[in-house]
């Protein structure tokens, strides 16, 4: 049988408390047995050493008398002995007829079964030897010991009943009430997966463990929906740039069918188609080459960098189409410490970066490079004077086959920015576009927290 | 030349063989590995075209098994995987090139040639020579005419690599992957202004033009055809 959490817990519980309740009767049972034993063996003591103390002031008649005395005053309920007997062991008062078998000498404490209640109560008795050498034995019975006994009993069994009840009962409904958010956030989330996607867990501002629980597993909801989102927003995108190449090209194919082109058009026309599936085949390239990059995966490729040298080896790389603009790259680059990274894609996030700031600065002006390491780490500028990129687009512009309305025009597919972010994020980068008045200026952080390989190994934040 | 075609799409395979004769070449053509490796043991091929995927023996399989005979024939693989650790696992499997697919035909042929002569010219010469143009490797000088012409470094890798293929097809891609130390999506084409600005110091008149660019292939430097 599975039993629910909080019938566990209260089980668990009310077990806990009977057993400490148990123990703690025991205890008493135990601490009033040895009081309620001492306090008769204490009581046998002292009914002797009257005796004793009769005997020597008035003889033996006085004894006699004493125990007559006693004997007559036992009441109902109690049991108790007294033999006085002569050297030559004849009985000279007292209700025991024979001398108990016992080994116990004189003076310890010892036990007759009670003739009243035998079985049920023991009689406490204590002997001494006279000086005439006849003995004289006393003893009570400890039937206030069992009274107590059942009395601790009756008392125990109904105080432990109650408790149980008391414990399970209560402990049920205040572990089920302490539990309730764990249904709250069951139900959340199986509306979440049922499509609700903006079903959140409901946050009491107690502040407890559970209200902490629900809000980070409500963040992670909101990432969820965001990634799903994105996700869709780009296969929409992607579906959408995909299919007009390809519905162009399906028009033209079925167009050639009913009219097919004559053979001096025939050399241009599958150029130009030729082109258009090559375009096709480019985006989809560059998708999944950004789609690998997010996985992030290649991380396992990471190793010292000198970005610097990969800097000049970009600008080397890019110089002629900046020159066939006229235009003129300015490089600063510090000499800095190695990054941990990815050589090849450090490459093509710098190409893409320089690529853009060459494509949209204008004729004549200046691109500036600049490369550096800061207080939070190593910090990459790429500043052109182009027409720049509206405040509003910025944080879309990394957005796959986003673009601008403006460079439509320009060849491009829109996925440059795209794959630098991924690269960035790769190395846990940060990257910024800020105005440089006019223009765009690009910021690659590094941040040194995280690319620490010089201290000979790896932040753990790097492995995942 | 002598090649064997390992591909089991049929209108792939067509296609590449068609187009492999009209260049002139004799081709076999095996669907799987296993037919494959029985031919390419069998026949003494100049260079083997291998399809990664292929049915009964995958590609890598069968080139292992063909190094392990002490065959050095030199392959081309063709892969859809086009990530640049799966092109070292196929060099490192005993590929000689790793062409991803989709590919021009003329790419093809391009990297065909140019590792059937890495085979035969494995000697690398000091001193490269077409026409009247000279590189030397040792100095780093490039002459043309008994001129010097000064290079940037990158001009004169590209310069380099084009005389030691000289007479051959070099593709924009080869350059790419040769030149420049890195691998990367070169974004727009800027291969062909970096040999335009070769070209306007090597080829500046009135020098008869070196480099020539064929059109939807790439580049190729030879000496001037006797009718130019």
């Amino acid at each position: 049988m599975k039993l629910t959490t909080s019938a566990r817990l209260a089980l668990v519980n009310s077990g806990l408390v009977a057993a400490s309740f148990a123990g703690l009767l025991l205890l008493v049972t135990w601490l009033a047995d040895r009081f309620m034993v001492n306090h008769v063996q204490e009581s046998v003591q002292a009914e002797l050493n009257i005796m004793l103390a009769e005997l020597r002031g008035d003889g033996q008649r006085g004894a006699v008398a004493l125990i007559e005395q006693r004997m007559q005053a036992i009441t109902p309920n109690h049991d108790r002995v007294y033999r006085f007997e002569s050297s030559s062991g004849q009985l000279l008062a007292g209700n025991l007829d024979r001398w108990p078998q016992t080994t116990a000498g004189p003076g310890g404490p010892f036990k007759i079964p009670s003739r009243k209640y035998p079985g049920e109560t023991e009689v406490i008795s204590q002997w001494t030897r006279l000086s005439d050498g006849g003995r004289l034995l006393v003893g009570f019975d400890d039937i206030e010991l069992a009274q107590v006994r059942s009395d601790i009993r009756d008392a125990a069994l109904w105080g432990l009943g109650a408790t149980l009840l008391l414990s399970l009962g209560v402990g049920f409904s205040l572990i089920r009430a302490a539990l309730k958010p764990v249904e709250a956030i069951r139900a959340a989330a199986l509306r979440f997966m049922e499509g609700e996607r903006d079903t959140r867990i409901p946050v009491q501002p107690s502040g407890d463990e559970f209200d902490r629980l629900s809000e980070t597993l409500n963040s992670m909801l909101d990432r969820i929906d965001s990634l799903i989102a994105s996700v869709k927003g780009a296969t929409d995108t992607v579906a959408h740039d995909l299919r007009s190449p390809l519905t162009r090209l399906r028009v033209r194919l079925e167009a050639a069918l009913r009219d097919p082109p004559t053979s001096q058009e025939l050399q241009p026309w599958i150029e130009k188609n030729l082109a258009e599936v090559d375009q096709v085949l480019a985006t989809f390239q560059a998708l999944l080459r950004i789609s690998s990059v997010e996985s992030s995966l290649l991380r396992q490729e990471f190793a010292p960098c000198d970005v610097g040298q990969l800097v000049r080896d970009a600008v080397d790389y890019i110089e002629p189409l900046a020159e066939e603009k006229g235009q003129r790259l300015e490089v600063t680059s510090a000499d800095v410490p190695m990054v941990l990274g990815h050589k090849h894609l450090l490459f093509q996030l710098l190409i893409n970066l320089l690529d853009n700031a060459v494509k949209y600065a204008p004729s004549e002006s200046m691109v500036c490079i600049r490369f550096s390491m800061t207080s939070v780490g190593w910090q990459l500028e790429v500043a052109d004077s182009g027409a720049g990129i509206p405040t509003e687009h910025r944080s879309r512009v990394f957005e796959r086959l986003y673009r601008l309305d403006a460079s439509r025009q320009t060849p491009g597919l829109g996925l440059g920015l795209s794959l630098v972010k991924a690269i960035a994020d790769m190395h846990r980068a940060s990257i910024v576009i800020l105005d440089n008045k006019p223009g765009t200026r690009v910021v690659v952080t590094i941040p040194k927290r995280f690319n620490e390989f010089d201290r000979g190994e790896l932040s753990s934040a790097w492995i995942q | 030349m002598h090649l064997l075609v390992v591909e089991d799409d049929a209108d792939i395979a067509g296609f590449l063989c068609k187009a492999l004769r009209e260049a002139s070449h004799v081709v076999d053509h095996a669907t799987d590995g296993r037919d494959g490796l029985f031919l390419a043991t069998g026949e003494a091929y100049d260079a083997i075209v291998l399809d990664r995927l292929l049915p009964k023996m995958d590609g890598l399989s069968m080139l292992a098994a063909l190094r392990a005979t002490g065959s050095r024939v030199p392959v081309l693989i063709l892969s859809a995987l086009g990530h640049v650790d799966e092109r070292i696992r196929g060099l490192r499997a005993g590929g000689d090139d790793y062409l991803v697919k989709p590919y021009a035909i003329s790419e093809l042929l391009a990297r065909l040639e140019a590792i059937t002569r890495r085979g035969l010219m494995p000697v690398v010469e000091n001193r490269l020579r077409v026409a009247d143009l000279e590189l030397d490797r040792m100095a780093h000088v490039v002459k043309r005419g008994g001129e010097v012409i000064a290079l940037k470094p990158q001009e004169y890798r590209v310069l380099e690599f084009l005389m030691r293929h000289a007479g051959h097809v070099v593709t924009r891609t080869m350059l790419l992957e040769n030149v420049w130390d890195y691998h990367f999506d070169p974004q727009t084409n800027v291969i062909d202004v970096h040999l335009s600005r070769l070209r306007a110091k090597v080829d500046k008149a009135p020098w008869v033009p070196l480099i020539y660019t064929l059109r939807g292939a790439g580049y190729c430097l030879r000496e001037p055809q006797a009718s130019a």
